[in-house]
């Protein structure tokens, strides 16, 4: 009936050549504060990439190597699952809150929708790493500290982005469905979340796949793993057997991205 | 009309007036709808034909007058159960669930009658199946139960939202230009399609229409609006050329 009348453009892009002028700037000071004259490698620096480069193509493949490969590539993955379906258990029924479309407009509606949105900004705020080193001062070398760390921040993520998913859904479609008798719960199983099912399902599995990432990442504060094994190598000197795993992380990673984005190809045209 | 009195009016407006803002989208309608009619609301972009029906479905609540279904106030009627069983709505298009079935989009017709858990339980193991297969069927696209709605072509599409209303089965049929977005052979079919199934099971039919050679031809009423008001109520027989003139010239009915 009425059309909304076009956005206006914010002030930040006015301003734009000014906010250039100043990166600029930065980026010239920064270049003056470097000591050129001493290298900006150590001595050893360029010698030890050289040799960690040629390691690459002479990884470990040892049986004792590979063994250790397959535990921890099954541990950062049930790292990964546990703490993406926490997440999910997290984020789902917060962002549907804090996508406030179960609720009419009103006060009651802005309590809800306020304090869901406060309550996945503040757990994804802070890093999965900083969750995690909470969780083990409070709980010890323990996987429940690791899945912890990483379902926090990650439901505040998936939360975030679930909200803005379920409000962006065209109208037509679910005036239909309330018009033939539905209520706030039914439209919401057959409108938004059927329309939104295959972006849902596609960042829900980037988010695993980051998770794989962080799950790796996450062993370094002792918790076991890829990065585990990866930091052991490297101590060690290595380098072969550290390739050992990254590789395997790679292929992990390959893997996960080929597995989501056949169910995408499935189920959007 | 000759309606009996012993059955109140299928569609009863009384006095119905409904501003936006300083401009009257419809003034002062008076309109009776006997059980089973099939009527056609004609006229110009703007006219106010599809507050009226928007009003019909009890979606906008008139400044002023009274909107009756079968008796019924729906001004007082919350959205629910009863009044999908008193009215139910066929759009343009794009109204349809792109990422469910046509046989889930049919099926939809029917969440007012079932539990929160009954319905979640027919996406995956679809309820009434049945029931909504003949609704498909009768319109013709039974074949394309399975596919996705977004892929159907626009006439399939419209056709699904036919079926749905057919399985939702409210007394009366509320159809918002229905044939607007479609070519004029597959408009025809239809309008035959909408119109025949509510003669076949006694339904009662209001569209808007913006192609008026089209709806003389299916429906058993005209009613032409514009600027907010009934200008002509009559048999598509009755409505002459110069009804037809003054309903759409350009410079008249200012004011």
């Amino acid at each position: 009936m009425v059309n909304p009348s076009p956005r206006p453009k914010p002030r930040l892009l006015e301003s734009r050549q000014l906010l250039t002028l100043i990166l600029f700037a930065a980026l010239a000071w920064s270049l003056l504060s470097v000591e050129w004259r001493n290298g900006v490698l150590h001595g050893g620096g360029l010698r030890a990439f050289g040799e960690i480069g040629a390691a690459l193509f002479s990884p470990d493949l040892s049986l004792d190597a590979l063994a250790k490969l397959l535990g921890s590539v099954g541990r950062t993955l049930a790292y990964a699952f546990a703490g993406l379906s926490l997440a999910l258990v997290i984020g789902f029924p917060l962002g549907l809150t804090a996508s406030g479309v179960l609720r009419a407009p009103g006060p009651m509606r802005r309590l809800t929708q306020g304090s869901a949105r406060l309550t996945l900004a503040a757990v994804r705020s802070v890093h999965e790493l900083v969750w995690a080193w909470l969780f083990v001062a409070a709980v010890g070398l323990s996987p429940i500290a690791a899945v912890l760390a990483l379902a926090l921040p990650y439901g505040g993520i998936l939360g975030r982005v679930y909200a803005e998913l379920f409000q962006d859904v065209p109208e037509a479609p679910l005036v239909a469905l309330r018009s033939a008798g539905a209520s706030k719960l039914q439209v919401f199983w057959h409108g938004r979340m059927p329309f939104v099912l295959p972006e849902f399902l596609g960042y829900t599995f980037y988010r695993l796949e980051c998770g794989i990432r962080s799950a790796t990442v996450l062993s370094f504060v002792g918790l076991g793993g890829l990065g585990f094994e990866i930091q052991i190598a490297l101590a060690d000197l290595a380098y072969g057997r550290a390739w050992t795993f990254i590789l395997g992380l790679v292929g992990l990673i390959l893997i996960v991205e080929a597995w989501s984005s056949a169910i995408r190809r499935r189920l959007s045209p | 009309m000759g309606s009996s009195n012993a059955s109140p009016l299928a569609v009863d407006l009384a006095g119905v007036r409904k501003r936006y803002g300083g401009l009257a989208a419809v003034d002062g309608v008076s309109l009776a709808v006997a059980q089973g009619q099939t009527v056609a609301l004609v006229g110009p972009s703007g006219a106010g034909k599809t507050t009226l029906l928007r009003l019909m479905a009890g979606s906008l609540a008139p400044d002023d007058g009274v909107v009756c279904l079968h008796g019924c106030d729906i001004g007082v009627l919350a959205p629910g159960r009863k009044l999908a069983g008193l009215v139910g709505i066929v759009a343009q298009q794009f109204d349809l669930v792109p990422n469910l079935s046509a046989l889930q989009n049919v099926l939809a017709g029917r969440l007012g009658s079932w539990s929160l858990w009954r319905s979640l339980l027919s996406l995956v193991a679809p309820r009434d199946k049945l029931l909504a297969m003949r609704a498909l069927e009768r319109v013709g696209v039974a074949d394309q139960a399975y596919q996705r709605a977004g892929l159907l072509s626009g006439g399939e599409q419209q056709r699904v939202a036919i079926a749905r209303v057919l399985v939702q089965d409210p007394a009366v049929v509320l159809a918002d230009e229905p044939v607007a977005s479609l070519d004029p052979a597959r408009a025809a079919d239809v309008l035959q399609l909408l119109t025949g199934i509510a003669r076949e099971n006694g339904k009662t039919l209001l569209a808007s229409m913006h192609a008026v050679e089209l709806a003389m031809g299916h429906f058993d009423r005209l009613v032409g609006v514009r600027d907010g008001t009934v200008r002509f109520d009559a048999a598509p027989s009755a409505v002459t050329e110069a009804m037809l003139a003054n309903l759409y010239a350009l410079d008249a009915g200012i004011g």
